[in-house]
């Protein structure tokens, strides 16, 4: 079976190079010690794990921010989701598992993606084509995000040294979702 | 005597003037650690005292006014003044210096002891001789057992002859010692007359003589050897006190040990909590790690799934309308010919071959020769029905190529059990908080324990003084070497005590017999004065231990009484007075017995309440025997107090004295700002006072910045 999800893993996510400072500063990234990461309220093991949340948390929020054009300004961490959240630190889980569940959240949430799969099985279409597609869907709820989670630290003092920080904005975003489906 | 007003100027933390107004009964000072309670304490000693070095004197100068006054080259003027009321009096006493910059250096003059006096009728004095007014105001020895600093300094009890002295102070026998020796001188005065006398007459002059030089002899030889008694005694009772010493250390360090034991227990318990604590406080980390980010993802997974299974619908869809029409257009084909064929397949392939074979057409029943239009007609058909077989086989046209789909619907069917978990997360998430708060309310109960462990453990390493006693080796070595000593020390008593009583009884037999010659010789009166001088000198002796005694008994009885009622409803043992003798020495020793007698294990609180009851007798006895009653000044006997102690301590010093003055650090409440506060408990019924102060150090303050400590005093 041609497994759509296998091609699309092993492909890299781009950001807006204009972010970089953020990664710089919120994820520890190339070993060191754990307590570093403490001691400099350095708060995600790595790159892609401030990837994925800024996904979920654009996502949740529904913050689609389209990134430019201009491919000069974007950036990628050179490792393919495939090998997101494979871990081999006794002190850490796997969470390998999420890439189906961003998978899945891309493929939902990229409008009009139902012809191009048709035309994908149909043989007219490549798989590229529509990785393509899917990527623009998943970098630019990470910019929104991201956008989000900089605001936050920069207007409204979110004490990033407190444990439960990111943790918070997720439920935060949880509450608003079930809100405004109340209102719905 | 009572304390009316002590005002503290520029002394240490108490910055310029302040003035503490005391009233009759209980005060009681309130001050946070640090805040200048022990300094207050320390000014009236300080006023008491005379020795004063330079270095010492400007330690005592308060750090503000050497930052601020000093700096403008203003000198400042150091003092400690105490106004009392004494047998109808004003009495002022104050001690005071001055300290002065001359821009490199302090001066320091030397402190000046000032006293004044006014009289009832307002008449007003300075005193030539200040020092004995600051005695006549407040004695030493009664100052020693008036003012305590601490709990340890509370149980100046503890010392044997501390409470001997103090009660010999107020024995009414007191003048009547001092008649002793001399009633001893006019005993052998008389006896001496009476030899003399006896000499004279005697017809056996020699074996007068004889008696005589034996009976100062055995005199000599008893006074030695009792001599030696007394030394034994000493030294036993010396052994003893340091056996109980080394007793008292060996306890506390089992006790030291045990404790240390359960502080490690308790801190293991700890840290091992804070690790569970720690691993389940890693909320961003477990945002991914147990997925706690798809908290929201309920709504995504149903978006996907209806979408995946639209498109698959779809395709299904598309597939068969283009399967029909690939049917549609193969009909239509071979209806181009204009004839309807018979379905492909009849006659079947095996009879088409037999008719071939036989070159018959077995349909028609008509002959069809090899190379005929008939033949090649069945040729054909056979043809076109093998062609037709295998076109349906093997070119079966689709309209999808790939199966992506698919493998998209697999996903959403193998994810659908998994979303249970998720509906689920927020509740595990609330769990987690909620594991993480109970864990965090363990550890700090665990703490609390720990600490108070180890205020017991430093209570404990704080009682004897183990590091001058030197390593466990050298207590143990001491410890043997005491008990042998104390064997050897009582064999010899008992060797020298049974030697005194044979010669006593062979001076006995002496004295009989120059008796019997003297009452035949001497004349009457001599011999019934030397009588009545020994009689008094008994009585003397006598009465002076008697009524020692009957004071010990009723000090016993006052404490007795004043230790029930701060002890109210529950059994805390009586408290005991022992009078021994060593040597010629008289000693008091004050122990707290069950209903057996053996010694009563007492909490800390208790053993304060054993002290503070003696303390308040004591006080009631000099009131008694003075005819005077002195102030108690106490400076935080209450650290090892709960809460519920409070009232009946506060009330057994209102009760049982004339005027009191308790420092306390309890009662001040601290809130999340660090501001002090008096906690509302103490201004409950229960707990009676007559006037309440509060020694605090002002806003300005700054722990840190000793120039800017300043105490103040707030009455309450």
């Amino acid at each position: 079976m041609d497994k759509l999800f296998d091609e699309w893993k092993k492909s890299t996510p781009k950001y807006d190079k204009n972010l970089q400072h953020l990664f710089d500063s919120l994820t520890r990234k190339g070993g060191g010690a754990e307590i570093d990461r403490e001691d400099k309220g350095k708060i995600f093991s790595n790159n892609y794990e401030l990837y994925i949340y800024s996904f979920f948390l654009g996502l949740y929020n529904d913050k689609y921010e389209a990134l430019p054009e201009d491919q000069e300004i974007l950036k990628d961490f050179s490792q393919p989701i495939q090998y997101w959240g494979s871990t081999k630190s006794t002190s850490r889980e796997d969470f390998t598992n999420l890439q189906e569940y961003l998978f899945m959240a891309v493929i939902a949430k990229t409008d009009g993606i139902e012809d191009d799969l048709i035309e994908l099985d149909k043989g007219k279409k490549t798989v590229e084509a529509i990785k393509k597609r899917l990527h623009i869907t998943m970098q630019n709820y990470t910019n929104g995000g991201l956008l989000m989670l900089e605001e936050k630290i920069q207007d409204e003092d979110l004490d990033i040294t407190l444990g439960t920080s990111m943790l918070n904005l997720i439920l935060k975003s949880k509450q608003k979702n079930e809100n405004t489906l109340n209102e719905v | 005597m009572r304390i009316k007003q002590i005002v503290i100027t520029n002394y240490q933390s108490y910055y310029e003037k302040n003035i503490f107004n005391f009233v009759e009964g209980l005060n009681i000072i309130h001050g946070a650690n640090q805040h200048g309670k022990t300094k207050f304490f320390e000014a009236i000693e300080w006023l008491f005292t005379d020795s004063n070095s330079k270095q010492n004197l400007e330690r005592l100068l308060s750090k503000k006014a050497r930052h601020t006054e000093m700096r403008d080259g203003i000198d400042v003027k150091v003092s400690v003044r105490l106004t009392v009321s004494q047998d109808n009096e004003i009495k002022i006493i104050e001690k005071s210096f001055i300290a002065s910059n001359d821009g490199e250096n302090i001066n320091i003059s030397q402190p000046i002891l000032t006293g004044i006096r006014e009289e009832e009728m307002g008449e007003r004095y300075h005193v030539d001789f200040p020092k004995i007014l600051r005695d006549q105001i407040f004695d030493y020895r009664i100052r020693e057992y008036s003012m305590f600093k601490g709990e340890t300094d509370l149980k100046v009890f503890k010392s044997k002859e501390a409470l001997s002295k103090l009660i010999g102070m107020f024995s009414d026998a007191t003048l009547l010692k001092k008649y002793i020796p001399k009633s001893k001188y006019f005993v052998s005065r008389a006896e001496d007359a009476i030899t003399k006398a006896g000499k004279k007459n005697a017809r056996e002059e020699k074996n007068y003589t004889f008696l005589n030089s034996q009976i100062s002899t055995y005199r000599r030889e008893i006074f030695d050897r009792d001599t030696e008694r007394k030394q034994h005694e000493i030294n036993i009772e010396k052994n003893n006190t340091s056996i109980d010493r080394y007793e008292n250390i060996i306890d506390n360090a089992e006790a030291y040990q045990t404790i240390s034991h359960r502080i490690n227990t308790k801190e293991n318990e700890i840290n091992k909590l804070k690790g569970i604590v720690r691993d389940a406080e890693n909320y961003t980390q477990d945002l991914f790690d147990r997925n706690w980010l798809l908290v929201s993802y309920q709504t995504i997974f149903e978006q996907y799934k209806t979408k995946i299974s639209k498109i698959s619908k779809n395709k299904r869809q598309l597939e068969n309308d283009y399967q029909q029409k690939i049917g549609e257009k193969k009909a239509l084909e071979n209806l181009k010919n204009g004839i309807i064929p018979l379905p492909i397949g009849a006659p079947t392939r095996l009879h088409m071959e037999e008719m071939i074979d036989a070159e018959l057409c077995k349909v028609c029943n008509r002959e069809a020769k090899k190379d005929s239009e008939a033949h090649n007609f069945m040729n054909n058909r056979l043809q076109e029905y093998i062609e037709a077989v295998e076109k349906n086989v093997v070119e079966k046209k689709y309209l999808f190529k790939n199966t992506f789909i698919n493998s998209l619907t697999k996903l959403s069917d193998s994810q659908d059990e998994n979303i249970a978990n998720i509906i689920n997360m927020e509740h595990k998430i609330a769990e987690n908080f909620e594991f993480v708060e109970k864990r965090k309310i363990i550890i700090n109960k665990k703490i609390k324990e720990k600490e108070k462990e180890e205020e017991e453990r430093a209570k404990v390493i704080g009682g004897p003084e183990i590091e001058n006693v030197g390593g466990a080796a050298n207590i143990l070595q001491d410890f043997k070497g005491l008990n042998r000593n104390i064997k050897e020390e009582e064999e010899s008593l008992r060797r020298i005590k049974n030697i005194i009583k044979i010669k006593t009884e062979q001076l006995i037999e002496f004295e009989n017999e120059k008796n019997q010659i003297d009452i035949v010789n001497v004349a009457g009166y001599l011999m019934k004065t030397y009588e009545l001088l020994k009689d008094i000198l008994t009585i003397t002796a006598e009465t002076t231990e008697k009524e020692f005694s009957s004071l010990v008994i009723n000090l016993e009885r006052q404490a007795n009484e004043i230790y029930q009622s701060t002890n109210e409803g529950g059994y805390t043992g009586k408290l005991k007075l022992y009078k021994s003798k060593v040597g010629d020495e008289v000693q008091v020793e004050f122990k707290v017995l069950d209903n057996f007698n053996n010694p009563f294990d007492m909490s800390g609180s208790q053993e304060v309440l054993a002290h503070t009851s003696l303390l308040l007798a004591i006080s009631k006895m000099v009131k008694n025997e003075a005819n005077e009653s002195y102030p108690l000044i106490l400076d935080a006997p209450l650290s090892t107090f709960d809460n519920n102690k409070y009232p009946s301590f506060f009330n057994s010093f209102r009760e049982n004295t004339d005027q009191c003055i308790i420092l306390v650090k309890d009662f001040i409440k601290e809130d999340e700002n660090k501001n002090l506060s008096i906690d509302k408990n103490f201004y409950k019924k229960e707990i009676q006072k007559d006037k309440s102060f509060w020694v605090k150090l002002d806003e300005n303050s700054n722990k840190d910045k000793i120039e800017t400590i300043n105490s103040i005093v707030i009455e309450l």
